[in-house]
């Protein structure tokens, strides 16, 4: 039985329901809340040290839900922190 | 009359664990003169103290953290003393200072901030006692002291064969 293709704007349509469905919203931590911007600083490290992975290397923003405006200032905070060894590059090789 | 805006600065340096306190001096007079010269104000000279690094910076895993915060009116002086900040510390310290980093602070910033711990915090010591505190393991290990003796007392009250496997 041949399958009847749908157009091009349904079969995206039905995948982005699809997609929303097992998609929870990510709201971001920052926005709205000037105390914690405060804390988004590259001398806070324990802060900073939650947006890293086990391999150091900075989480993307689909995963730690920060929206573009803070992921660009955070990474730019974790960057210069790395540049001043606050944070390490990599992870460590015994 | 309006006043100038002041812009607030930060300077985060990263000097070896064998700094003297005349080379700290030294270096702290001659910020501030730099600064003075150009009509600001130094505001805060903080010594964080000895950190484990990251990475080893110049083959060393320790050093220590200076912080120095200081506000100029805005004007073409500020990229200056910026500048000539950096070729301080590269040219005249360049023994002692390893890393260093200038950031313009939005806004008035507040005296306090947010940094790691230090090695020779005041009230850190390297010892068990203090690690077991500071992590909450002491209940863990009481249980397991507890449950020794309690083993033991067990042992040496009921040591008879009705302890041998049954068949």
């Amino acid at each position: 039985m041949s399958k009847i293709k749908l157009k091009v704007n349904s079969r995206l349509l039905r995948k982005k329901i699809r997609k929303q469905s097992y998609l929870t919203p990510k709201h971001c931590r920052f926005c709205g809340n000037p105390d914690q911007e405060v804390f988004l600083d590259y001398k806070n490290t324990a802060l900073l040290k939650s947006f890293l992975t086990e391999r150091n290397k900075i989480l993307p923003s689909r995963v730690s839900g920060n929206c573009f405006y803070h992921q660009r200032h955070l990474s730019a905070q974790i960057k210069l922190a790395r540049s001043m060894a606050l944070l390490p590059f990599c992870a460590m090789h015994i | 009359m309006s006043q100038q805006l002041l812009q607030h600065y930060e300077l985060l340096l990263l000097a070896k664990t064998e700094i003297t306190d005349d080379e700290q001096s030294m270096v702290k007079k001659e910020i501030e003169n730099l600064v003075t010269a150009c009509s600001g104000t130094v505001d805060q000279f903080d010594r964080w103290g000895k950190y484990r690094l990251s990475y080893p910076v110049q083959k060393s895993d320790y050093g220590i953290y200076i912080l120095v915060r200081y506000s100029l009116p805005k004007s073409k002086a500020a990229t200056e003393l910026n500048d000539a900040l950096i070729t301080l510390l590269k040219i005249k310290c360049n023994d002692f200072v390893m890393r260093s980093a200038i950031v313009r602070l939005d806004g008035k910033p507040s005296t306090t901030y947010e940094k790691p711990e230090a090695l020779d915090a005041a009230g850190r010591t390297a010892n068990v006692d203090s690690l077991i505190r500071e992590n909450n393991i002491d209940t863990l290990l009481s249980s397991v002291d507890a449950s020794i003796e309690a083993g033991e007392a067990q042992r040496s009250a009921t040591f008879d064969d009705s302890d041998t496997i049954e068949a």
